[in-house]
């Protein structure tokens, strides 16, 4: 039997998490004549990729129409607070349906 | 996940080995099925082809993305709270279960008792309840209790708990930048010590400051690493995706008695802060620099040797990304050197700035890492670089790497073996970890707690 006087009782060593789970916007019916808005983080040649996918994206669905990374600034780096605080109004703005950001890695 | 909160769908392209840390961002941010495309591989390292036919890869999942709807992965919990006892047992078996939980770094840690956390809480007269910030990527809250608790596993001592403290408050700083501390380069802290502080908590700051060996120097420095851990959780493989990572590294209190002697300021004034208060900077720490030897009687033959290293080391694309502040570590020795012929640490900044430039076709080639296709030229236009990178069409035109940050951002500390001629560089990460200082708050009856038998 352990001896009582090398037992420790301890606690946790994490915070409370402020985490509220919520669901994600609702999905598209259709692609079809919808706009698409482009994030960008400035790194690993999202400017080679999404002038791909919209190409691609395109051929798939012809009345699609997309908004460049361009328009709403690089959400990864010195101003990304400001591009990320502002995002809500911008893609009010530009009539955002659907967002495609990009690239993680 | 902005988009998601107001209600637009949205799919995020990641590519293959990031797609689980994506997701766990997302489920910090609330979005707990964070919709992701794998792009195959590192996109930099495919040929126009193979990027064509990756891009393809990503469409189905796009479409997929943002027109099917996905099963809630709402998973929810309950946590202990502050005070709950989740775990009885003896040494071995804390720990054992700590290192299970993937809340200890892998060495032994002190079991977190309610009584031994109290008696770091004795050194602040802050509540433990008090909430620092919440930290991201897990949106945990940081409070003084859990730091008393993690400062207790680090191994710390009691009145340490001010520093910690201290530490904490960079942490949550916006301007440290720190829901990017699980990028791929895998920084470690540079924590700066100054004030009286150091001296009444036994720091070393001379030869062999940053080994292992000083109670102080290190376990506070493990303190922030476990601290990462276990309350924004950046767990390696996870949220932490450090290509390699480093080690903690033990604190660095700058030679305050060596600097007075030469006429310099300390390191935290050149922050703000008054001379003699107690204040803790943190900077991120790509890479610690060789500790480079310089030679001679005339300042300058030390200077040119430290920008070249500057030159060698820093990748020169890198103030693309934005602001660069790297730390100098220069020992006493050769402080001095500088300070009798007139060097004050501004000129020093001034020296290295000018003369840290390379050409412009080599800067060019290194942006193609990060940005293949671009040039100097193409980032003055988009306004990412100032007009000076573009000046000229010469590829032989100086452009500077160090650009972008203002002078004082070129943090210099004197510190060290005070009779050795070397100085090292600390390669800081830009955005992500930004120096940021923090005044150190003692509690009001710290002198009465310091006169304490055993202190």
């Amino acid at each position: 039997m352990k001896d009582r006087e090398f037992m420790y009782q301890v606690v946790w060593p994490l915070g409370k998490t402020r985490s509220r789970p919520r669901s994600g916007a609702p999905r598209l019916d259709t692609l079809e004549g919808k706009t698409v808005c482009e994030l960008w983080n400035y790194v690993y040649s999202g400017n080679l990729s999404f002038p791909m996918i919209e190409e691609l994206l395109k051929k798939q669905y012809p009345t699609m129409r997309f908004v460049n990374y361009a328009e709403f600034g690089n959400t990864h780096g010195p101003k990304e607070r400001e591009v990320i605080e502002a995002l809500p109004r911008k893609l009010a703005e530009f009539g955002c349906d659907a967002v495609i950001s990009g690239n993680g890695g | 996940m902005q988009a998601e909160k107001v209600g637009i769908p949205s799919v995020t392209v990641a590519l293959t080995g990031f797609v689980e840390q994506a997701r766990a961002v997302g489920k910090g941010e609330g979005i707990s099925n964070l919709r992701v495309a794998e792009y195959p591989g590192r996109i930099q390292m495919h040929s126009p082809q193979e990027l064509r036919e990756g891009v393809a890869t990503l469409i189905p999942q796009i479409v997929n993305g943002l027109t099917e709807e996905e099963e809630e992965r709402v998973t929810s919990t309950p946590e202990p709270a502050p005070r709950d006892i989740v775990f009885g047992g003896t040494f071995e078996e804390v720990n054992e279960f700590f290192y299970e939980h993937q809340w200890s770094d892998g060495l032994p840690i002190v079991p977190p008792t309610i009584d031994k956390v109290e008696e770091l809480l004795r050194y602040t007269d802050r509540s433990p309840d008090e909430i620092i910030g919440v930290l991201r990527p897990e949106m945990r809250e940081a409070t003084v209790w859990n730091i008393a608790v993690n400062g207790v596993m680090a191994g710390c001592r009691p009145e340490y708990m001010p520093v910690l403290v201290a530490i904490v408050e960079v942490m949550a700083d916006p301007q440290f930048g720190l829901e990017h501390a699980g990028s791929t380069p895998g920084w470690e802290a540079l924590i700066i010590l100054n004030g009286p502080i150091r001296r009444q908590l036994g720091f070393n700051w001379e030869t062999g400051v940053l080994r292992p060996g000083n109670r102080a120097n290190v376990s506070i420095g493990r303190f922030f690493r476990l601290y990462m851990r276990n309350v924004p959780r950046f767990l390696p493989g996870i949220t932490d995706k450090a290509t390699f990572g480093q080690n903690f590294r033990g604190v660095l209190p700058e030679n305050e008695e060596a600097v007075a002697e030469i006429g310099w300021q300390p390191l935290s004034v050149d922050r703000g802060f008054r001379a003699g208060e107690n204040v803790v900077t943190i900077s991120s720490c790509r890479h610690m620099s060789n500790p480079l030897k310089t030679v001679g009687a005339v300042a300058e033959e030390h200077l040119d040797r430290i920008t070249d290293l500057m030159l060698r080391t820093q990748e020169h694309y890198w103030v693309a990304y934005g602001p660069v502040a790297p730390t100098l570590i220069i020992s006493p020795v050769v402080a001095k050197k500088l300070s009798m012929e007139d060097y004050s640490k501004d000129d020093i900044r001034k020296y290295i700035y000018d003369h840290a430039k390379v050409p412009a076709h080599l800067f060019d080639k290194e942006l193609q890492v990060n940005w293949r296709g671009m040039t100097a030229c193409a980032f003055v236009e988009q306004g990412i670089l100032p007009a000076l990178y573009c000046e000229s069409d010469d590829p032989n035109r100086l452009l500077p790497i160090l650009q972008g940050s203002k002078p004082e951002d070129l943090l210099i500390v004197v510190s060290g073996d005070p009779n050795r001629n070397r100085s090292m560089i600390c390669h800081q990460n830009s955005t992500q970890g930004f120096p940021t200082s923090k005044r150190i708050t003692l509690p009001g009856n710290w002198e009465e707690l310091m006169a304490e038998p055993g202190r």
